[in-house]
C-alpha cells in the first residue's frame, strides 16, 4: 500500500470510530431516559403492570426533558473543555512551558528547525505555524496544537533537536503538520468534551447515591430537584433507598460510558497517528525520515515530564505518558506501515552503521583500533595470506578462462575427488575438534590468528572470553592448518558452521564480538579477515524475519555502493584495475566518482548492506560484473574466490556456478 | 404544500451546487498558490547564492573558475526564470528555465564538492549557515513542486468525479497540468560527497 491508500484507510477507520462514539452517546441518552421514566413512574405513583402501559404512562414531554438535560450536560462539558484550550496553539505551547523560537536565534539546531517547519508548510500547503521548543525535556517528542491551521503552533523537545538528523526531524515535523491539517486537535477536544460531559453525569449519579444513603447535606438541592423533590418531601427511609438506587443506576451508566468513551477515543487517536504518519510520507516523500525518528524513539524514550503531558497526550508524536489506553499505536507497527515489512531490521542495521561511520570519521586513537583501512597496500594482504600459505603463492587455483567457462555447470568426479583429497589433508585432531562446539570455536579463532605480537593480543582476547584451554587449542589448530595453505580456509569454515549454528543467539552474539575483536587486534583488516567476518555475520547474526525489503529498484540507485565493491574487487585482482572502467560503463552506474584511495571496513560493509537491498532480479547483473573483474586475467585466485563468496553471501544471492564448482574443489 | 416541497428541493439543490462550485474554486486556487510558491523559492535561491560565493571567495581563491561558473549560472537561471514568469504559457521559455536551473544546480554541486577540501571553509559559521539555508531552499523548491503536483491531482480528481464533473463543465474548470520532472540527467545525479579517511 502506498501512503495515499494508508491515509484513506485511516480516514475510513476514523469515521467508523466516530460513528461508534456517537452511538455510545445515544446509548447513554437512551439509558438515562429509561432511568428518568422509572423515576417519573415512581414519583407519580402510577400503577403499571406491563411495559407498554409504563411507556404510555410517561408523557412525551418527560422524554424530551430528560434528553435535553443529558445533551445539555454533555454540551456544557464540551464547551468548558474547548474554552480551556481556546487560546490557540501558542497558548497551549506556553502552558507546557515551551519557549518561542525566532528567526534571529543563534542556535544552529533551532534555525534548522525553523527551516524545516517552513519546508513542511510549503509541502502541506498551509501557513507557517509558530515554533516552540521545550528546553527541559530530553525525550524525543513533539506536538502540534491549535484548532485551525492559522493559529497552530508546533512544539518540539530539546531531545528531538539533539538526537535526530535533518531527515528525521523533517519526518517528525511533517507528522505534526498532518495533525494540524486534518484538524485532529479539534476532533480530539470534542471527544474529550463529550467524555467530560459523561463524567459529569456519573458525578450526578454519585451525588444522588450520597443523598439516598442519607449522607447528602441538603436533599432539596436545586441541582437535583427533579429527582428528589417529590420523594424527599414525603421523606421516608424507603424513599431514600429509591434515590440511592436511581443514583447508582445513573452512576453506572456514567462510569460505563466514560470507559467506552475513553476506549473509543484512544482508538480514534491511534488511527489519527497512522494518518499523520502516512501524511508525513506524503509531505516529505521520504519514509526513512519518519521511520528513523520512530526507531530512535523506540531506542530511547518519548516521555514528557510535564504536568499537562497527559492532557495533550493525543497531540504528541510519540507516547508521552503511560496511560491505560494507548493513544499511539506500537512503534514497530508504525514503522512497518510507513516503511514496509522488515523495515525495523533495516533501520537497526542502518543506524548502527551510520553511528559506526560517524565514529570512523572522528579522529582519535580509539577509532584507529576499531576501524582501520581494509588494506592500504597490497603487501599487507599478501602477507596475511602467506601466514597460511605453503609457499606456492596465492594463485593456487589457476584455471584458464576458456577451461573455466567450459566446465560451468558440470561437476566431474575429478572435482569431487579433489575436494575429498583436500578434506583428507585436514589433520585428524582438527577434524575431531570441529565436531564439538568449543572445538569449532577454537578452529574459527585459529583461522583468524596472526603472528607474533598481534597473536599474543588475540590470545589474550580468546582467553578472556573462553578460557586458556580453548586458546591453546586454537594455537594448535592454527599450527596444524598453517602448512596446508589458504585453500583450506573456507572448507574449514564450512565445517565450523554447523557446530556453531547450534549455539543460542546470545552465545552467537558473543562469538561475533570476539571475532570482531580478533580481526581488529592488529589494527588492520586483511581481505581474508574481511571475508571471514562477512561470512560470520551471515551465518551467526540473528536471522531477519520475512523477506528483506527492497530499497533499490535499479542498480543505478545503489550506484555508489556498487562502485565501491567493484573497485575493491579490482584492487584484489591483477588485471582488475584495467577492467574496472569498462565494467562500470557497461552497468551504466552513472557514478563519476574517484576510486577510493583506501577502503574502510565500515565503508565496504555499508556498500554491501545497501546492495543487499537491491531488487532480487538486479543482483545477478551485479554478480556478473564482479565476475568479469575477477576474471579479467583469466584466473581466479583464492583471494578472489573467497571475496566473491563473501560478496554473494552478503547479498543473499546464490553463488555463480563457476564459483560453486570452485567451492567444491577448494 | 406541494409547492413548498418543490421549492425546498430546488433550494437544497441550488445550495448543493454552490457548495460544489466553491470547493472547486478552493482547490483551483490552492494549486495556483502552490505554483507561485515554486517561483518564490527559486528567487530566494538566487538571492542566497551571491552571499555564498562571497564567503567562499575568502577561502578558495584559486578556485575562482568554479566560483565564476556559479555566478554565471545564477544570472542565466535568473534571466530565464524572469522570462518564463512573464509568460508562463510559453513552453519554450519554461523549457529554457528548466535547463538553466539544472545548470545552476550542477555548478553549485561542484562548488560544494570542492568546498569539502577546505576544512576552514566548512567550519566557517557563515558558510555553515548559508549551506543550511541553501539546502533548505532547495528542499522548499522540491516540496513546492511536489505540493503543486499533489494539489493538481486533488483538483483534477475533484473535477472529474460525478456529479462535480457537470458543474466543472458548466463553470469551465480546466484540468491542471502536472509539472513533469524538469531535472536533466545532470541534476538527477545527486552530489555525492565522499570522505576519504
Amino acid at each position: 500500500m502506498d501512503f495515499f491508500a494508508h491515509q484513506d484507510r485511516a480516514r475510513k477507520q476514523t469515521t467508523l470510530m466516530v460513528g461508534l462514539f456517537l452511538a455510545a452517546v445515544v446509548c447513554i441518552v437512551l439509558s438515562i431516559n429509561v432511568v428518568g421514566g422509572i423515576i417519573y413512574i415512581m414519583a407519580a405513583e402510577v400503577p403499571v403492570s406491563s411495559i407498554g402501559q409504563a411507556l404510555g404512562a410517561v408523557p412525551i414531554s418527560a422524554w424530551w426533558v430528560t434528553t435535553a438535560v443529558v445533551i445539555g450536560i454533555i454540551a456544557t462539558g464540551t464547551l468548558s473543555r474547548m474554552h480551556a484550550l481556546s487560546g490557540g496553539g501558542a497558548a497551549v505551547a506556553e502552558m507546557v512551558g515551551a519557549r518561542r523560537v525566532n528567526r534571529g536565534s543563534g542556535d544552529e539546531g533551532e534555525r534548522r528547525l525553523l527551516n524545516i517547519v517552513e519546508e513542511m508548510a510549503i509541502a502541506s500547503g498551509i501557513s507557517v505555524p509558530q515554533v516552540y521548543v521545550m528546553d527541559d525535556q530530553s525525550g524525543i517528542n513533539a506536538f502540534a496544537a491549535g484548532y485551525s491551521p492559522n493559529e497552530a503552533a508546533v512544539t518540539v523537545t530539546r531531545g528531538t533537536l539533539d538526537a535526530l538528523n535533518r531527515d528525521e526531524l523533517q519526518g517528525v515535523v511533517a507528522h505534526e503538520f498532518s495533525h494540524i491539517l486534518n484538524g485532529d486537535m479539534r476532533l480530539n477536544v470534542r471527544l474529550m468534551g463529550v467524555i467530560a460531559g459523561i463524567v459529569m453525569i456519573g458525578a450526578m449519579g454519585r451525588f444522588a447515591m450520597r443523598v439516598g444513603s442519607g449522607g447528602g447535606s441538603s436533599a432539596d438541592d436545586d441541582n437535583d430537584s427533579r429527582f428528589s423533590s417529590q420523594s424527599s418531601s414525603s421523606s421516608s427511609s424507603k424513599g431514600d433507598l429509591r434515590i440511592f438506587l436511581v443514583g447508582l443506576a445513573i452512576w453506572l451508566i456514567g462510569a460505563i460510558g466514560v470507559l467506552f468513551g475513553n476506549l473509543i477515543k484512544a482508538a480514534i487517536s491511534r488511527q489519527r497517528e497512522f494518518l499523520a504518519d502516512a501524511s508525513a510520507v506524503q509531505f516529505t516523500r521520504n519514509p526513512e525520515g519518519i521511520g528513523g525518528a520512530l526507531y530512535r524513539i523506540g531506542q530511547s524514550s518519548s516521555h514528557v515530564h510535564q504536568r499537562h503531558a497527559e492532557e495533550l497526550s493525543h497531540m504528541f508524536f510519540g507516547e508521552s505518558v503511560n496511560a491505560m489506553f494507548a493513544t499511539h499505536p506500537p512503534i514497530d507497527e508504525r514503522i512497518e506501515r510507513v516503511m514496509g515489512p522488515g523495515a525495523i531490521h533495516l533501520l537497526r542495521d542502518r543506524i548502527k552503521r551510520n553511528d559506526a561511520a560517524v565514529e570512523a570519521a572522528r579522529p582519535g586513537p580509539i577509532v584507529e583500533e576499531f576501524v582501520s583501512p581494509l588494506f592500504s597496500n597490497k603487501p599487507a594482504v599478501e602477507g596475511a595470506i602467506a601466514g597460511f600459505s605453503d609457499g606456492t603463492g596465492t594463485n593456487l587455483l589457476t584455471i584458464t578462462s576458456g577451461a573455466m567457462l567450459a566446465s560451468v555447470g558440470t561437476l566431474t568426479t575429478a572435482h569431487v575427488q579433489e575436494a575429498r583429497r583436500l578434506l583428507d589433508k585436514i589433520p585428524p585432531e582438527v577434524r575431531t575438534a570441529l565436531g564439538t562446539s568449543s572445538g569449532a570455536k577454537a578452529a574459527l579463532f585459529a583461522l583468524l590468528l596472526g603472528k607474533d605480537e598481534a597473536r599474543a593480543r588475540q590470545l589474550d582476547t580468546i582467553t578472556g572470553d573462553s578460557g586458556r584451554p580453548l586458546a591453546e587449542l586454537a594455537v594448535r589448530i592454527a599450527d596444524a592448518l598453517a602448512p596446508l595453505g589458504p585453500r583450506l580456509r573456507l572448507p574449514v569454515f564450512e565445517l565450523v558452521v554447523p557446530a556453531l549454528s547450534s549455539l543460542d543467539q546470545l552465545q552467537r552474539d558473543g562469538l561475533l564480538s570476539v571475532v570482531t575483536a580478533l580481526i581488529h587486534a592488529d589494527n588492520k583488516v586483511t581481505l581474508a579477515e574481511f571475508v571471514l567476518l562477512t561470512l560470520c555475520h551471515r551465518h551467526f547474526e540473528k536471522p531477519v524475519k520475512g523477506v528483506p525489503p527492497v530499497k533499490h529498484r535499479t542498480l543505478q540507485s545503489a550506484g555508489q555502493n556498487a562502485f565501491v565493491v567493484l573497485s575493491l574487487l579490482s584492487r584484489a585482482s591483477p588485471q582488475g584495475e584495467a577492467a574496472l572502467p569498462g565494467v562500470v560503463a557497461a552497468l551504466a552506474l552513472g557514478t563519476a566518482s574517484e576510486k577510493p584511495a583506501s577502503f574502510t571496513l565500515a565503508m565496504v560493509e555499508t556498500a554491501l548492506y545497501e546492495l543487499k537491498l537491491l531488487a532480487p532480479l538486479k543482483k545477478p547483473a551485479f554478480i556478473k560484473a564482479c565476475l568479469e573483474i575477477v576474471m579479467a586475467d583469466g584466473t581466479i585466485t583464492v583471494t578472489e574466490g573467497e571475496l566473491m563468496r563473501a560478496i554473494c553471501a552478503a547479498l543473499d544471492s546464490p553463488l555463480p556456478p563457476i564459483l560453486e564448482e570452485q567451492g567444491a574443489v577448494a | 404544500m406541494g409547492l413548498f416541497i418543490v421549492l425546498g428541493i430546488i433550494f437544497v439543490i441550488v445550495f448543493w451546487i454552490i457548495a460544489i462550485y466553491n470547493s472547486l474554486v478552493t482547490l483551483r486556487n490552492r494549486f495556483k498558490n502552490a505554483f507561485a510558491q515554486i517561483d518564490v523559492q527559486l528567487k530566494r535561491r538566487y538571492d542566497l547564492i551571491p552571499n555564498l560565493v562571497e564567503v567562499a571567495k575568502g577561502y578558495m581563491a584559486h578556485e575562482s573558475k568554479t566560483l565564476e561558473a556559479v555566478i554565471a549560472a545564477r544570472s542565466g537561471a535568473q534571466a530565464a526564470t524572469e522570462k518564463a514568469a512573464a509568460n508562463p504559457a510559453d513552453a519554450q521559455a519554461m523549457q529554457q528555465m528548466a535547463t538553466a536551473e539544472a545548470g545552476l544546480s550542477g555548478a553549485l554541486g561542484r562548488l560544494f564538492a570542492l568546498a569539502e577540501a577546505y576544512p576552514d571553509l566548512k567550519a566557517n559559521q557563515n558558510m555553515m549557515q548559508l549551506t543550511e539555508e541553501l539546502s533548505s531552499t532547495e528542499n522548499k523548491v522540491a516540496f513546492a513542486r511536489q505540493a503543486y503536483n499533489d494539489s493538481v491531482m486533488g483538483y483534477n480528481t475533484a473535477i472529474e468525479m460525478f456529479p462535480n464533473s457537470i458543474i466543472a463543465g458548466m463553470g469551465n474548470f480546466q484540468p491542471g497540468t502536472l509539472l513533469e520532472s524538469t531535472e536533466s540527467p545532470e541534476e538527477r545525479k545527486a552530489v555525492k560527497v565522499s570522505f576519504t579517511p
